[in-house]
């Protein structure tokens, strides 16, 4: 069998088909045979393949998973085999706005989710008094069990080969990207590649006042392939971002710290069942004081966040110690969460004390804390500054305008966070493939999710510290929710073709479950009478004056579906899953502003119906400022609601640009090459 | 903002200014069901043939006639913006366009950018695309001014003042996502009765601002002052002898002016509407208590009263009770002097030196009188100045802002979830934002992360 055949058998693996994993193509052949060209597997004698994707942290792997699971032939390179979907932060995935990103992910098609309910070791639901859209999910994970978790998925799945090497330089051609260089000299064929390479790119770790070039503990820093995207023109920024000290488990005192459990039952962020045997652990907080402020302020001037060593700009959400001391003067304690790292291991994450203090800075702050005063710091916290590229050089399929077929996803971009880098791994990867079968891309908008929101701020708006989501960027938050994301998307994962036919029976089963509950609802009418009103009365809800159906009743506030069931529906409480009584209590519940949210949707979308072409030509357009045609042109608006929420461009500037859109598209003012 | 074609605007489509007069359109999917809501006609909106006119009628919200108008209504598309469109043709005056204006806001329509009828006819393939740039240029051109005109408008003072509560709207805004953002942080978070607490002051203060609309709009068009006397006290000749026209019809018959009779004059540099008013008198003829009603009305809505007095009455007539409004400046006059004997003027000068002597007919002793109007009309204007808001766009966007603060305030105390509570601070910011800048979500994350310490 040749070569070739075996690779064309290998991509008649359906996604989901991993129970019969292709073995052979696990990882790269270095071989030197030449196998024939004819069916345009080879160029030039080297290996070809459909993506490339550069990095195997979260974006990455995502990324390849897609692609692959696409049907498509995917190369995904890693420096080290063993950090793949490493958490370098903390050991927690969700949270708010970032566990509506992996209920996305998940509806959508992706991994992060099942893999985040497989290795979890302690679940909770946030924020669950302060409205059904802002509820979210997190947990801690056991960082051990979700890296083997993604490796085994990633190593397992049909089309997608590991390889364990640094790339050195990108393989352009007329301006569309033809592959990759190895350090090793040997090159890698693909019409696509993925850049997600998070802080590696001219990583370089500050421990206190001695610097490490790296991106992150233990690794290495790609510099050749950082010079290589400044040669070929790519703008490139720098941030900085921290991570905190990991303490000995067994040299902490937790009787003097809070202890923080999990929920029960514990949420899942999947909507497919997951097994997971692992035990669940709790977290421990404790605080900072006077004393430890005092040890920091005295040395501030061996902080590089302090004495100008560091010049990268930091995370406002995520500040050091040094930061929070110094700028938050008045306050006389900071909280430290103390999160176990895994099952098998004695390292205890400290969350809130991101320092790149010296070591023995470190110990002496340790020393006042209390249930840390004999703490052992196991690995220090460190900084981290590395290369960005500003994402406004990226189109919304996150190709970049520069050279055709090249993505970026993930930290490179000059985001923050598992969640933010696996929704745009996601994407890119989607889009890759849509890329090869010159298919349009996968754009989410604003109000489908909050991948939307992601992709459109950064493209849009740019960053300048790593960005991270939070519910406050959505302007249509009410309809994004986690309970809803599931409708929201996996129609569109299943259209794309990524969400494969067991996720979407489950899917349809539960859109026909919810139909089935709505039509109850409306259709049990309750009458004013003693018997249902002593009901309601004991329920502490005011008796009824008219008739109502059950649908208008759940309407009142403090009152639940599940109360509801119960006292006038017990026969079916067992029909419909929690899943389908929550998002129709709120659906129902919360009608009226779901509804406004809705309309003022409807109102904005009419701008997204007028595409922009990409050749269009705004020099021509005199009536509009210098200052705003430079917006327009960095930017490149695909449509003219994208257009609009580019900062500085004014609502007169869309009316006009507006009317020459309508305009007949052979009157359109486009560029000549 | 950025605006939709399928919502309904309306605007003035008559210069600014008094015509003889005005009209009115409206355009989008809603006017037809906002002319029913106006309208008061023998012939009813659902009886009405398309693109003919019809008499009658228009009545403000609270059911009050506002204006008799000629109406048409124009099913779309075979209109100027394709859109069903309806005309009313009213009469002239600017505060009558203005208030057919706001009833039409108040059933659902929303007052029309510069330029957008045209851009919509554009839009609905009515004009090509060369008369579509130059419209392009002109909308460009228009709201570069109106955001120049907007930014002078806003003087110093109300500026200042909005700039206060967009920034106290921030801040409870920033609290209330700080809350819902960072949920684990050891952030101490206001109550919301708390939030309630403060909504109240910043709403009462837009609300009384959208209040000074009528006034801001008054001493934009022109300081209004109307004259009133008994009949045949000299009204309309003074109104003349004003203006320099024979506008009013002068005539020694008591009771010749019936309705009211407006003239615009420029006294010092500032525009001044002077209206001549029916005598006032108890009578029996209908038609004359309609005009003697309108002159009260007319005495509300004035800066200054200009109260005659006919000096062959005087000094008992100087004792006659009218009933003006009481905040309102008056200056009495003690009109046909060349009537009367010179010493009796002296004498009743000294006893009643607020009282200005003229003649009307033969325009003695005016000076005196313009000069103390002029003195009037500039302490009324600088009594206002800066404080008042002028533009009904900014009325519309504080009412706004005001409904969604005061839903704020109803979602507390109906204990409803935080994000409600959020939702409707937003909505009521973005309100505020079309008149002093939009505030992005950005900033409100800039102002969370330099109040609160986040950061686990």
């Amino acid at each position: 069998m040749s070569h070739s055949k075996a690779l064309s058998e290998t991509s008649r693996f359906k996604a989901g088909g991993r129970s019969t994993p292709e073995r052979t193509r696990k990882y790269v052949r270095m071989s030197n045979e030449t196998p024939n060209t004819e069916n345009g597997y080879l160029w030039k004698g080297l290996y070809q393949y459909d993506v490339i994707i550069i990095g195997a942290g979260h974006a990455g792997c995502e990324a390849a998973l897609a692609a692959a699971r696409l049907g498509h032939n995917a190369l995904l390179i890693t420096g080290n085999l063993n950090t793949i979907a490493q958490m370098s932060c903390n050991p927690a995935i969700g949270g708010l706005a970032k566990g509506h990103l992996v209920r996305e992910i998940d509806a959508l098609g992706g991994e992060m989710g099942k893999a985040a309910d497989a290795t979890g070791i302690q679940y909770r639901r946030l924020n669950m008094s302060k409205g059904p859209a802002v509820r979210a999910t997190r947990c801690q994970s056991d960082r051990d069990a979700y890296h083997h978790y993604m490796r085994h998925i990633v190593e397992s799945t049909p089309n997608l080969t590991l390889c364990e090497s640094e790339v050195a330089k990108l393989l352009i051609e007329n301006n569309q990207i033809a592959g990759i260089a190895l350090h090793s000299g040997e090159k890698k064929i693909a019409p696509t590649v993925i850049i997600a390479t998070g802080t590696f790119l001219n990583g370089l770790m500050h421990f206190g006042m001695s610097q490490v070039p790296g991106g992150r503990i233990h690794d290495f820093a790609s510099t050749s392939l950082a010079n290589n995207l400044d040669e070929l023109g790519f703008e490139i920024g720098r941030l900085k971002t921290g991570t905190c000290p990991r303490l000995a488990a067994d040299s902490i005192d937790f009787s003097k710290c809070e202890q923080q459990n999990g929920d029960h039952p514990r949420p899942y962020f999947s909507a497919l069942p997951t097994q997971n045997t692992l035990a669940q652990m709790p977290c421990y907080i404790t605080y900072t004081n006077s004393h430890t402020h005092q040890i920091i302020q005295d040395n501030l001037q061996y902080s590089p966040l302090y004495n100008g060593i560091i010049s990268g700009i930091g995370p406002r959400y995520c500040p050091s110690i040094e930061d929070k001391i110094v700028r938050f003067a008045d306050k006389n304690q900071h909280q430290l969460f103390l999160e176990p790292e895994g099952i098998d291991t004695n390292w205890i994450y400290i969350n809130g004390l991101s320092t790149s203090l010296p070591m023995d800075v470190q110990y002496a702050m340790l020393k006042t804390i209390p249930g840390l005063e004999q703490a052992e710091i196991v690995q220090s916290g460190y900084a981290v500054e590395y290369d960005f590229i500003p994402p406004t050089q990226l189109m919304p399929s996150l190709e970049s305008k520069l050279i055709g077929g090249l993505f970026f996803a993930g930290q490179i971009n000059g985001t923050s966070g598992y969640e933010e880098a696996a929704a745009q791994g996601l994407i890119a990867g989607i889009n890759a493939v849509q890329k090869i079968r010159k298919s349009d891309p996968l754009i989410l908008r604003r109000n489908h999710a909050y991948i939307g929101v992601l992709i459109d701020d950064l493209i849009t708006k740019g960053t300048n510290e790593p960005y991270r989501m939070f519910t406050s960027r959505a302007e249509h938050r009410l309809l994004l929710r986690e309970d809803n994301a599931a409708s929201r998307l996996t129609p569109i994962g299943k259209a794309f073709g990524l969400v494969d036919d067991a996720r979407f029976q489950l899917f349809e089963i539960d859109q026909t479950k919810m139909n089935e509950l709505h039509a109850l609802l409306t259709s049990t009418m309750l009458y004013p009478n003693d018997e249902t009103n002593q009901k309601i009365i004991a329920l502490t809800l005011a008796p009824l004056k008219q008739p109502q159906p059950l649908s208008q009743l759940i309407t009142r506030p403090k009152f639940t579906m599940v109360q509801l069931l119960n006292t006038f529906l017990p026969d079916h409480v067992d029909r419909f899953s929690i899943q389908v009584q929550t998002q129709l209590e709120i659906e129902l519940k919360y009608a009226g502003y779901i509804n406004s949210q809705k309309n003022h949707v409807l109102k904005l979308s009419e701008l997204d119906d007028y595409a922009i072409p990409k050749e269009f030509d705004y020099m021509t357009m005199h009536n509009l400022s210098i200052e705003v045609r430079d917006k327009l042109i960095k930017i490149g608006p695909h449509t003219l609601a994208h257009a609009s929420r580019i900062p500085g461009v004014t609502p007169a500037a869309i009316s006009a640009l507006m009317i020459l859109l309508k305009a007949k598209k052979t009157t359109l003012p486009i560029k000549e090459n | 903002m950025i605006l939709s074609n399928t919502d309904t605007i309306c605007a003035i489509s008559t210069p600014a200014g008094t015509g003889g007069i005005g009209i009115v359109r409206i355009s989008g999917t809603q006017a037809k069901t906002i002319l029913t809501a106006m309208w008061h006609g023998r012939i009813s909106t659902d009886k009405m043939t398309a693109r003919k006119l019809y008499l009658g009628n228009i009545h403000r919200p609270d059911g009050s006639l506002l204006d008799s108008v000629m109406a048409v209504f124009m099913p779309g598309p075979h209109t100027y913006t394709g859109q069903d469109m309806v005309e009313f043709s009213c009469h002239g005056s600017p505060i009558i366009l203005g208030r057919i204006l706001e009833t039409c806001m108040h059933h659902g329509a929303r007052s029309a950018a510069p330029g957008e009828f045209t851009r919509r006819a554009f839009l609905s393939g009515k004009i090509d695309l060369a008369q579509a740039e130059a419209v392009a240029d002109l909308i460009h051109a228009n709201s570069d001014q109106a955001a120049k005109h907007a930014a002078s408008q806003l003087s110093g003072r109300l500026s200042k003042h909005l700039s206060e509560h967009t920034h106290n709207i921030m801040h409870l805004r920033a609290f209330v996502e700080a809350t819902i953002d960072f949920p684990e942080e050891d952030i101490e978070f206001i109550e919301s009765d708390r939030i309630a607490k403060q909504l109240i002051p910043i709403i009462q203060n837009l609300k009384s601002l959208s209040n000074t609309f009528d006034h801001g709009r008054r001493i934009c068009e022109g300081t209004h002052i109307t004259i009133i006397g008994k009949p045949n006290a000299g009204k309309s000749s003074l109104l003349n002898a004003l203006s320099g026209h024979d506008i009013a019809i002068v005539h020694d018959i008591p009771g010749t002016t019936r309705d009211i009779v407006q003239t615009n004059i420029i006294l010092d540099d500032m525009c001044v509407i002077l209206s001549d008013t029916a005598g006032l008198r108890d009578t029996g003829d209908s038609v004359e208590q309609i005009g003697i009603d309108r002159a009260y009305q007319s005495t509300k809505q004035a800066d200054i009263i200009i109260l005659v007095h006919d000096g062959m009455h005087a000094p008992d007539c100087f004792s006659h009770n009218f009933d003006l409004p009481s905040s309102t400046p008056v200056l009495t006059i003690c009109n046909k002097m060349d009537m009367m004997d010179d010493a009796h003027v002296n004498a009743l000068m000294h006893d009643y030196p607020n009282i200005c002597f003229c003649s009307a007919k033969l325009e003695l002793g005016l000076d005196k009188v313009v000069g103390q109007l002029i003195d009037l009309a500039k302490r009324e204007v600088h009594l206002h100045e800066g404080m008042m808001i002028t533009k009904l766009r900014h009325k519309e966007a504080l009412d706004k802002s005001v409904l969604a603060l005061n839903h704020a305030h109803q979602s507390i105390s109906e204990k409803l979830p935080t994000e409600f509570i959020a939702e409707h601070l937003r909505q009521a910011q973005d309100h505020l934002g079309e008149i002093t800048g939009a505030i992005t979500n950005e900033d409100v994350l800039n102002l969370i992360f330099s109040q609160f310490c986040i950061g686990k």
